[in-house]
């Protein structure tokens, strides 16, 4: 018998595979007492975001926002580093707006 | 392996892109006067019989000063952050390539060519013209069209990382910049 053990870290699905609205949060379970919460709350504005702009967003903050050193860790150049920035930026604007 | 060469500006820092653009321009100047070629103008290589180091240098840095500026105040309408470090830099590597055509003059071919076509041609005799010539001619002509598209390469990129443009707007600006300057 063949035993598979896949570490799998699933990825918070933002938008709807059917129509591509943002998805909203239904229900909130606790993993301690399985107590379940239902209800219609909005996704909190960081985690609209894709997952790679979540990342890079959590790498600016480790980094106290010095893109400079967010440049020399990712292998790319300070202007690439900053108009990322400014594009996240600008979609957080976006999505603030809605 | 190819991105370094074609895209540059958003790999490397702007020290090091700094330095390499410096020394590739002296050393362009310096092969601009072994080889006689003249770059009196931004998208301009021409072969003369003889040019000095320093009127080299003087005309690779004013095409380099007239292109960042055309290309800054393209890069500020696009964007008000545009680094006028940024914008240098991409004009600074990217000129030089066009040493790579330089060659073609070696013992003053190029140069000696152009004469006797012009002679040829104020003689009314251009058919006249040698095969090898016209071999020579259309290989240099290809050779050039494919400089000329790296630096257009290099200049869409470099301005598009300096700039964070998008969608067309690079390709008009680079389009408007070399014919402007």
């Amino acid at each position: 018998m063949f035993q598979f053990n896949l570490k799998m870290n699933p990825k918070l699905p933002i938008l709807c595979p059917s129509c591509e609205s943002i998805l909203q949060v239904a229900q909130l379970k606790c993993e301690h007492c399985n107590t379940s919460v239902g209800g219609n709350y909005a996704l909190p504005i960081f985690l609209k975001l894709l997952q790679e702009e979540q990342d890079f967003m959590m790498q600016f903050f480790m980094n106290s926002g010095s893109l400079k050193e967010m440049a020399k860790q990712m292998g790319n150049s300070y202007p690439t580093i900053r108009n990322k920035l400014d594009d996240i930026i600008e979609k957080l604007n976006t999505l603030n707006q809605k | 392996m190819i991105k370094p060469l074609l895209h540059p500006f958003s790999i490397f820092s702007e020290k090091k892109l700094l330095f390499f653009g410096i020394v590739l321009t002296i050393f362009s100047a310096f092969l601009a006067s072994f080889f006689n070629a003249r770059r009196n103008g931004v998208l301009d290589v021409h072969f003369v019989t003889s040019i000095s180091f320093t009127t080299a240098l003087i005309e690779s840095l004013i095409n380099l000063f007239i292109l960042s500026i055309f290309l800054f105040i393209a890069g500020i309408i696009t964007n008000k952050k545009t680094r006028l470090i940024d914008i240098f830099i991409t004009a600074l590597v990217a000129l030089p390539v066009f040493l790579l055509t330089f060659f073609f003059n070696i013992n003053n071919t190029m140069s000696d060519l152009g004469l006797q076509i012009s002679e040829l041609n104020s003689n009314n005799s251009i058919m006249e013209i040698l095969l090898d010539n016209i071999f020579l001619l259309l290989v240099f002509a290809l050779w050039s069209l494919l400089v000329l598209a790296w630096v257009f390469i290099l200049l869409y990129s470099g301005f598009k990382v300096a700039s964070n443009a998008k969608g067309s707007k690079p390709i008009f600006f680079i389009y408007w910049c070399n014919t402007s300057s």
